[in-house]
């Protein structure tokens, strides 16, 4: 179904940054789950005479994310004081930066149903979080642990063009914030949120409209993101089509989101920037990030996942799908690299082992669960099934055995006398006494019932004690029953 | 540089102060003078110099992700008006409704 106009998005993306204390104090920055009110100081609690001072681990993550951002990072930046009133801003200003951030004109490459987008990063800065409260009937109760933990606000070009555009762009940021280990950018702890700014644009009487846009604040989950944008989206088209509000407005709104009513509803109708009076923090002195600094934290930055993804494609030969996979857990990408640099198979061998019940006993193993064993096993039990000593269907046997018992897997198979039989003549005389015993199914097969070689294939395991290997097997079979016909 | 009474009006409710026609009436008036005499700074010649960001002599001020320990609840509590706690937490007015 295509709609009447376009959505235009741009988020602006707001992480807690990992570090261990606040951005202006001491106070431990680890608030979720700590009793109320229990991390605080003079400075986050905003008393009289409490002085600010810049937290340099928190400097450095928000200058990677920019740099993983392909941010450009300015010669100067300062702090300024962003001023409104409201309970969970106890100094009645947030520290924030206005005119010079820390990182500016960056880039995210996206992957779109559409093929590959760039999103504009206009700016990337640093600022404090506030409190958190809690509503009752008429009042609200306020904790200050998490106020003053880092902040860093990412704000994108309106460059993406649907809500599961808006979605894959904020997955995007958080696994790259996430890799370069900015952030944790736990969504269940509130650790992101999201403030997306959504507006619709059409043709009407040959002219293009762009009314102003909604700016939907504090959306906290992908599902949020997901059902907001296309009912504020609707929303300004039906009120454009009705002649409503969106019909005389020439500034932005400001709206929220209730997922129980599951709409929005006006927050402020106006909101000027002047009205956050901004002004240098004359608390802070000015910061002139060093070219060093610069140089040491892009040297550091991780490979990040979209170009590991192509790297695996392009290097190991996988499907998209398959470096898709990997990629997607660093510490599994990690563990197959060196398991393939263990072995001399085809990279793709080892893939389907760790993508499949790798993967899977990791997930029944449950969170923060690593593999049991090193990756030289895993390339140790891939060699076993590429040289033939082992069947797949034993190697699974045998890869769980290695999981519970951490025992090498030559060991795993010699104890428990899995080796395949692939001695020709052991088989062909499996083959020749499955064959004289069971002459109807061969009578048939001939007849053109393809379905009786399996029975023929399972009699001939049968008698190998189930260790012939399965090809050998289905050659000596299909030569054997040629030859019979050719004599005949 | 005269400023007029819906500057005044909203300057006010940004600030959270309620302020009576009279007292809208004679900020007014104060709030231009007080402007004026700011407005004559716009008369330095200021072409030579460079702009700054900040007057200290001082850059990178910074310090270690050291965490310590702050005031603890019940001291910063202590701080709360009376009828301003509630357990170990400041209670307030509610201010933002959904309309
Ligand atoms: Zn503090």
């Amino acid at each position: 179904m295509s709609l009447p106009y376009e959505t235009v998005i741009g988020v602006e993306t707001h992480v807690e940054l990992a570090t261990r204390s606040k951005m202006f104090c001491p106070c431990s920055a680890t608030w979720f789950g700590a009793p109320a009110n229990s991390l605080v100081c003079p400075v986050c609690l905003g008393l009289p005479g409490a002085l600010p001072v810049p937290n340099r681990r928190a400097i450095e993550l928000a200058m990677t994310a920019g740099l993983a951002l392909h941010c450009e990072v300015p010669a100067h930046t300062k702090f300024d004081r962003k001023n409104y009133l409201y309970p969970d801003l106890p100094k009645g200003y947030q520290i924030s930066q206005y005119d010079l951030p820390l990182n500016v004109s960056g880039w995210l490459a996206l992957d779109t149903p559409d093929g590959p987008k760039r999103v504009r990063i206009r700016r990337a800065h640093l600022e404090e979080d506030t409190a958190t409260s809690k509503h009752g009937e008429g009042y609200a109760l306020i904790d200050f642990n998490r106020s003053g933990v880092p902040l860093l606000e990412i704000v994108s070009e309106p460059d993406l063009r649907s809500a599961d555009e808006a979605v894959a762009y904020v997955q995007a940021l958080r696994e790259i914030l996430v890799f370069a280990g900015v952030s944790e950018m736990r969504l269940e702890e509130g650790a992101g949120r999201f403030d997306v700014n959504v507006s619709i644009r059409f043709t009407e009487d040959g002219e293009v409209r762009w009314p102003p846009q909604s700016e939907i604040k504090n959306l906290n989950s992908y599902a949020a993101i997901r059902e907001a944008v296309p009912h504020e989206a609707e929303r300004l088209w039906r009120s454009w089509r009705d002649g409503g509000e969106l019909r005389m407005r020439t500034g932005k709104i400001t709206v929220g989101w209730s997922p129980e009513r599951r709409e929005t509803f006006l927050q402020r109708s106006k909101e000027e920037v002047e009205d956050y009076r901004y002004f240098p923090d004359p608390d802070l002195v000015s910061f002139t990030p060093s070219r060093e600094t610069v140089e040491r934290l892009r040297a550091s930055l991780p490979e990040l996942p979209g170009d590991r993804r192509a790297r695996f494609a392009r290097v190991y030969a996988l499907s998209d799908y398959d470096a898709r996979v990997l990629v997607a857990d660093r510490a599994l990408a990690d563990y197959f690299e060196a398991a393939v640099k263990a072995s001399t198979r085809d990279p793709k061998q080892i893939a389907n082992w760790v993508t499949g019940e790798v993967r899977r006993r990791m997930k029944d193993a449950g969170d923060g669960a690593g593999v049991p064993f090193p990756p030289e096993q895993l390339a140790a039990l891939v060699e076993l099934v590429a040289s033939g000593e082992v069947s797949g269907s034993a190697a699974k046997e045998v890869f769980g055995d290695m999981w519970t018992t951490r025992r090498p897997p030559s060991e795993i198979v010699r104890a428990k006398g899995l080796t395949q039989v692939s001695d020709e003549g052991a088989i062909a005389a499996a083959v020749d006494a499955v064959l004289a015993e069971n002459a109807k199914a061969v009578a048939d097969y001939r007849a053109g019932n393809a379905r009786a070689l399996g029975a023929l294939v399972g009699q001939v395991r049968k008698r190998t004690g189930g260790k012939a290997n399965l090809s050998v097997v289905n050659r000596v079979l299909a030569e054997r029953i040629a030859r019979g016909e050719a004599t005949r | 540089m005269p400023i007029d009474r819906r500057t005044v009006v909203h300057a006010a409710d940004l600030a959270r102060i309620a302020l009576t026609d009279a007292e809208v009436e004679r900020f007014t008036g104060q709030l231009s003078v007080v402007l004026d005499a700011v407005a004559r700074l716009a008369e330095v010649d200021t072409s030579a110099i460079p702009p700054s960001a900040s007057t200290l002599p001082l850059r990178n001020v910074e310090r270690d992700d050291e965490p310590r320990p702050g005031l603890g609840a019940e001291e910063a509590l202590a701080n709360a008006p009376r009828g301003g706690r509630d357990g170990e937490f400041f209670r307030v007015q509610e201010v933002l409704q959904e309309r």
